[in-house]
């Protein structure tokens, strides 16, 4: 067997073998660990040379490590902003709204990085094999070179919101309280908000009003309400993925004393939480097309959605398991709600983006 | 030093009421045909501990309470006919009695550590004893899903299988007033390893592989259930194929489910060195534990580290 090594908290060597930073020419990857998130932690590290770690592509580590698949968390908003405030004539300057669209990825790139490195170190992503990117498990970088690159992504978000305040003052308002909302979710003094029942709520303004609105304002000067309504339609959405995901690790977080919303709630609620949550997001989504969409795509879409949705209720109610197959069932299908809305969504922007065409507005 | 288990005696009548119908009959058949493979280990870790006698037929007697509570209740959940050879308690007696025959070993066991006075043992054995039965349930919510992952079933197993080998391991340190966290820690690493290694070899068993007692062949797949070795095989398999490999009535069957015989003993193959792996992490650990222990009680490790021949290899050694 090649070398392992077991080490306590309490061990001065602790901290250094989960950053790997304890040696330029090894890697220690965690094989196991016992009490995770207490004082009693221990890790098993196999420790194998660098040369001796298979990693894939430049292209393929970069998008593991960045997590590109979720980037249509941010893309898709933005780009519903985006064909607002050209179909309204808004925008100012299209060099400002690149800026102001690498800025917010470069932000939610750094999030993400910061999450995997606290997860990391923290024991989420240790314990859950299939949490997160897998980077640092796998020893193609140590939590150290994540957490540098976090740091990096944070910088050039800032930096880039710097220029967008030069041309948009009025944005730093939404760049400060962002800042605020993530430092303080981040930081929080038992750890993370994602280890806090409600953290999910930090997740819905970050990822919904704050980042609709701040990007509107971002590349025209100003906000507005459907804006704000959208986000907060895309906030809901975006926690309803989150729920999913908590409802499928239920066992893992529950055992290893990771709090969120679906592990107060436990097993047979969160199938009502979920459920209602869902129903609550159809409900916004067509009063959102009742009052600034046309009446076609409104029961369109109502009806797509209503029929879809089935499929996944029926699976919750026949789920009788934490555990098994039929929990990651239920997740994609949820996910699949999800991309199915994302799609038809699309699919009526580009449907009236060639009626404009067609009529030369 | 020879010792025969039949010496530690973990179960009489005579600790039982003699008012309550057919409970000495129910377990008189429950504990003459164990191997009180458990109790051996506490005897292995008493001896080389020098736990006194009285200390080492209580926690004997614990573990063995709980197992065979464990066995009852199972065989009543998986609907079992067997057990050992005998009629099952639930179909020989009533369900009822074996649930409350179950739950009655379990009472006895509370029963009686809290007389030996040490609360940190009663508290630990509380917790053993609730893992379990989360163990059991879950292990209940899976039954009839063929597409549940190994890493799953490890989770299940460990709480099943592997927390009473922790117990075995730990509860003479804690008898012994011997709290060092660190120490604890290592031994319920082992403790995991040689449940997983043991739930995985006894998986393999209903595949036939080391099956020198001649178990039933597909037990577990029959009763609705894949195992850690089958849900190993059939990993990566589409939704036609599993269909496939539920309806094997036999190994033949089971073999073109998965693509052919020689894919079936590549796969055991793999297994075996998967398993290999955990018992290299075993080694390191019962080497991390010659740190804890006084000069005359390294014999431990002598015992100890045998038992992943005896548990996954199925190696016959002498007792």
């Amino acid at each position: 067997m090649t070398e392992v090594k077991t080490l306590s908290k309490g061990s001065p060597e602790f901290e250094s073998y989960l950053l790997g930073s304890f040696s330029k020419t090894h890697r220690a990857l965690p094989i196991q660990t016992l009490n995770a998130n207490s004082s009693l932690e221990t890790v098993t590290f196999e420790i194998v040379p660098v040369p001796e770690i298979k990693r894939p592509s430049f292209a393929i580590l970069i998008s593991h490590l960045l997590k590109v698949r979720a980037f249509i968390l941010i893309l898709f908003p933005v780009y519903l902003i985006l064909v607002k405030n050209n179909a309204d004539g808004t925008i100012e300057d299209p060099m400002v709204v690149l800026v102001s669209t690498f800025g917010i990825l470069s932000a939610y790139i750094a999030v993400n990085l910061r999450n995997d490195y606290t997860d990391h170190m923290k024991g989420l992503d240790r314990i859950n094999r299939q949490a997160g990117s897998r980077v640092i498990q796998k020893g193609w970088m140590t939590a150290s070179e994540v957490r540098s690159f976090a740091h990096f992504f944070v910088v050039l978000a800032f930096f880039l919101a710097g220029l967008v305040i030069f041309a948009f003052p009025m944005v730093i308002g939404v760049v400060l309280l962002t800042t605020m909302v993530g430092i303080w979710a981040q930081f929080l003094k038992k750890g993370s908000f994602k280890y806090h029942k409600g953290g999910e709520f930090f997740v819905f303004l970050l990822l919904g009003p704050l980042l609709t609105t701040g990007y509107q304002i971002s590349i025209s000067g100003f906000w507005d309400i459907e804006s704000l309504y959208l986000g907060i339609i895309w906030g809901w959405l975006v926690v309803f993925l989150q729920h999913l995901k908590n409802f499928e690790y239920i066992m893992i977080n529950s055992q290893a004393g990771y709090q969120n919303t679906v592990t107060w709630l436990g097993f047979d609620k969160t199938k009502v939480l979920l459920k209602v949550w869902w129903l609550i997001f159809m409900a916004m989504f067509v009063t959102y097309h009742l009052r600034y969409s046309g009446v076609f795509w409104t029961w369109f879409v109502c009806t797509v959605l209503s029929f879809c949705t089935l499929p996944f209720f029926i699976s919750l109610n026949n789920l009788r398991s934490s555990i098994g197959s039929d929990l990651l069932r239920s997740r994609r299908l949820g996910y699949n709600l999800v991309l199915i809305t994302l799609f038809l969504w699309a699919a009526e922007n580009i449907w009236y983006w060639a009626q404009w065409q067609a009529w030369g507005i | 030093m020879q010792r025969n288990v039949i010496d530690l005696k973990v179960y009489d009548s005579k600790d039982f009421p003699a008012y309550l119908p057919k409970l000495t009959s129910l377990y008189e058949d429950l504990f003459n045909g164990g191997k009180g493979f458990r109790a051996k280990l506490i005897w292995m870790m008493s001896d080389a501990l020098s736990l006194p006698p009285k200390c080492e037929h209580l926690l004997a007697q614990t573990i063995e309470f709980i197992h065979n509570a464990s066995l009852l209740h199972d065989d009543l959940v998986d609907r079992s006919h067997l057990r050992r050879g005998k009629t099952t308690a639930w179909l020989k007696y009533t369900p009822e009695y074996a649930v409350l025959a179950g739950d009655y070993l379990l009472a006895r066991v509370m029963v009686n550590l809290s007389s030996h006075g040490n609360i940190k043992l009663v508290q630990y054995t509380s917790e053993v004893i609730s893992d379990l039965l989360e163990g059991e349930w879950l292990q209940d919510s899976v039954v009839g899903d063929f597409f549940v992952s190994l890493e799953q079933l490890d989770r299940i197993h460990n709480l099943k299988t592997a927390s009473l080998f922790k117990w075995c391991l730990r509860a003479p340190f804690i008898a012994l007033e011997r709290y060092d966290k660190d120490l604890h820690g290592i031994l319920e690493e082992m403790g995991t390893l040689l449940g997983q290694l043991f739930q995985r070899s006894d998986d393999l068993l209903d595949y036939n592989i080391r099956n020198y007692e001649s178990k039933a062949i597909l037990g577990d797949l029959k009763s609705g259930y894949l195992n850690s070795f089958g849900a190993f095989a059939c990993e990566g398999l589409d939704r036609q194929q599993i269909n496939h490999v539920i309806r094997s009535k036999d190994l033949d069957a089971f073999y073109n489910g998965i693509g052919g015989r020689e894919v079936f003993e590549q796969k055991v193959k793999d297994f075996d060195m998967a398993n290999e792996k955990l018992i290299g992490l075993y080694f390191h650990h019962s080497e991390r534990l010659k740190k804890y222990l006084i000069p005359s009680e390294e014999k431990l490790i002598t015992y100890l580290n045998p038992l992943t021949d005896l548990l996954y290899w199925r190696k016959k050694t002498s007792d």
